[in-house]
């Protein structure tokens, strides 16, 4: 190389150094806050393009250097700056709640079906197997447990005098949520995880339910649990329908890649746990505070569980948003 | 040997590489992360209960907030919140990474090399019900070492990538107007003085002095009659430094 030639890169790096100063300051202010200098970012875009050629020189003459890192660096910052979907969270959540989770619910009614008839068919199959073969209920309830509901006592009758109902509330919710994130997450196992997981949770809320109708404390355990299982069993159906879901596109990807169905079906599993967390959330509440609480009624039970049932449907529908007016301007398939 | 790499192509068609992570920069990043979430919820623990101790001391047992549910919110329950959710949360906050990755030199880009949004990096977490099984992330690491862009059952999901990333510092900046300065040597003799002088700490004695002797003999420099390591650093600085300055 010339000196005449190493002269003109000097010059070059002379000119673009203040430049590039200048670019890497505006996309760190760029970055925060929303309201922009419309010169800033007429600076950028052009510095952008400029880049490139920066880019294309620095990568020729010095591959590999501190220099070339700093410009691609550069140029990489400010791709990712240009590119940047605009940001509209309000927006963004009106089209989950009223656009997509309804799709993707609709969507799903066969896996939904499918899911559910498996649960009461593991429900009635638990609760046979426990009504023939009653010593198979310590496979699912403890020592303990057995014993009490042998003297005619449920263990939920104490719940509020071991922890208070706020306690209670955030573990039954965090409990709920993680069998359905389980329920969705083991449908990777070309759905089978998924089936699994219902099916045990079916057999066990039979195998209770036939155990504890043996010793006349079925009627008690139903008024315990008809506030808030109506809608927790059925997210955990949902749930299982979004893990299929994941199964299915794995195993049959259509005329997508494997790869890409699978993070479709992701994506759409994902935007329903959304709706079914909110939905458990509300289970919980009731659990902790009104389910063990024996100032409730049966009739008020019956109301709470199916009140909220039917506002879980008008939500997951998108039928209760339409209520307040809200609307998406956006129409996003998912 | 990982050389797998993203390709991110901007608008004016340049193409930039971004090598993957591989399993071990992963593992080194994640026991950082872990270690330091671990960290931080039994600090808060610590404090927290520290701080309810006091006031059940002075109020002498007045408050309700000392009762044991009290301490439960106060203490126990932040204090899960912040193990938990430390990866979630931290991903979505500071744009795909979290301290472990930064200072592993590794972020979370989407596979078009651009900064995923929540939906992917909520997915990825996700995930790691089955990453994490059996346990130790058994799933996760086998899947990173039998992928092509090393990638767990979180991220294919997601479609995110772990690349390893420069951070790009002041220094970047001054060593460029450094080179448009040095006038002694050209651009790429500086580039490469630059890099000897950077590393300089790092290298031993003699390493120094070969590739120092290499670097004067390159730029027609002689070569110096004692080799005081002080002295040849500040004989490369100058190499540095323009005609005029001296």
């Amino acid at each position: 190389m010339n000196a005449k030639t190493n002269e003109g890169l000097r010059h070059w790096l002379e000119q673009r150094t203040t430049r590039w100063r200048r670019l890497g300051e505006l996309t760190q202010k760029l970055r925060r806050g929303r309201n922009h200098d419309p010169e800033d970012v007429a600076t950028v875009v052009t510095g952008y393009r400029s880049l490139s050629r920066d880019i294309s020189l620095a990568q020729r003459v010095l591959p590999n250097s501190r220099l070339s890192h700093l410009v691609e660096s550069l140029y990489l910052d400010l791709h990712t700056l240009l590119h940047r979907p605009a940001s509209r969270p309000l927006e963004e959540l009106k089209n989950l709640l009223v656009v997509q989770v309804p799709q993707i619910f609709r969507d799903l009614r066969t896996p939904i079906i499918v899911v559910t008839c498996l649960f009461i068919f593991a429900a009635l199959a638990g609760g046979w197997l426990v009504h023939s073969y009653p010593d198979l209920a310590g496979l699912f309830l403890s020592a303990r447990t057995i014993e009490e509901v042998q003297q005619g006592k449920l263990w939920t009758d104490d719940m509020l005098n071991i922890m208070p109902s706020s306690v209670l509330a955030l573990g039954i919710f965090t409990n709920n949520a993680m069998v359905s994130f389980v329920a969705f997450s083991l449908g990777v196992f070309y759905g089978l995880g998924t089936l699994y997981i219902i099916g045990l949770n079916g057999f066990m809320l039979g195998a209770i339910f036939a155990f504890t109708a043996r010793h006349g404390l079925a009627d008690e355990l139903f008024t315990f649990v008809v506030a808030h299982g109506i809608v927790e069993l059925s997210v955990i159906c949902v749930a299982g329908a979004t893990g299929v879901l994941l199964g299915e596109a794995l195993a049959r990807p259509g005329d997508r890649s494997r790869t890409r169905a699978f993070q479709e079906a992701s994506q759409k599993g994902l935007r329903l746990m959304v709706m079914l967390v909110v939905l458990l959330f509300g289970c919980g509440v009731i659990e902790g505070y009104i389910s063990p609480n024996p100032i409730y009624p049966l009739s008020m039970r019956v109301a709470v569980g199916v009140g909220w049932a039917i506002v879980a449907w008008l939500m997951i529908t998108g039928q209760l948003w339409r209520l307040f007016g809200w609307r998406s301007d956006t129409v996003a398939s998912p | 040997m990982n050389d797998a790499s993203l390709t991110t192509t901007g608008m004016s068609g340049i193409d930039i590489e971004m090598p993957v992570a591989g399993p071990g920069a992963r593992a080194y990043a994640f026991v950082l992360d872990i270690h330091i979430r671990a960290l931080l919820a039994l600090a808060w623990i610590f404090v927290a209960g520290f701080i309810l101790a006091g006031i059940g001391y002075v109020a002498d047992g007045v408050f309700d907030l000392i009762s044991a549910w009290g301490s439960f919110w106060f203490v126990a329950f932040p204090g899960l919140l912040i193990y938990l959710l430390y990866h979630p949360v931290l991903e979505v906050a500071m744009k795909g990474l979290t301290p472990g990755k930064r200072f592993a030199g590794v972020r979370i880009v989407t596979e078009s090399g651009g900064v995923p949004g929540a939906g992917p990096l909520l997915i990825r977490n996700l995930f790691r019900i089955v990453d994490s099984a059996p346990t130790f992330y058994v799933v996760g690491f086998i899947a990173t070492l039998v992928t092509k862009r090393h990638v767990r059952i979180g991220d294919i999901a997601a479609g995110t990538v772990l690349v390893y990333f420069r951070q790009r510092k002041q220094r970047d900046i001054e060593v460029a107007e450094q080179l448009s300065r040095a006038d002694k040597v050209t651009p790429q003799q500086a580039a490469l003085i630059q890099e000897l002088l950077d590393r300089w700490k790092q290298l031993q004695p003699d390493v120094r002095a070969r590739l120092a002797a290499k670097t004067f003999a390159a730029v027609g420099e002689p070569l110096p009659e004692v080799w005081d390591q002080d002295k040849l650093y500040a004989r490369l600085a100058h190499l540095l430094t323009a005609s005029d300055s001296g």
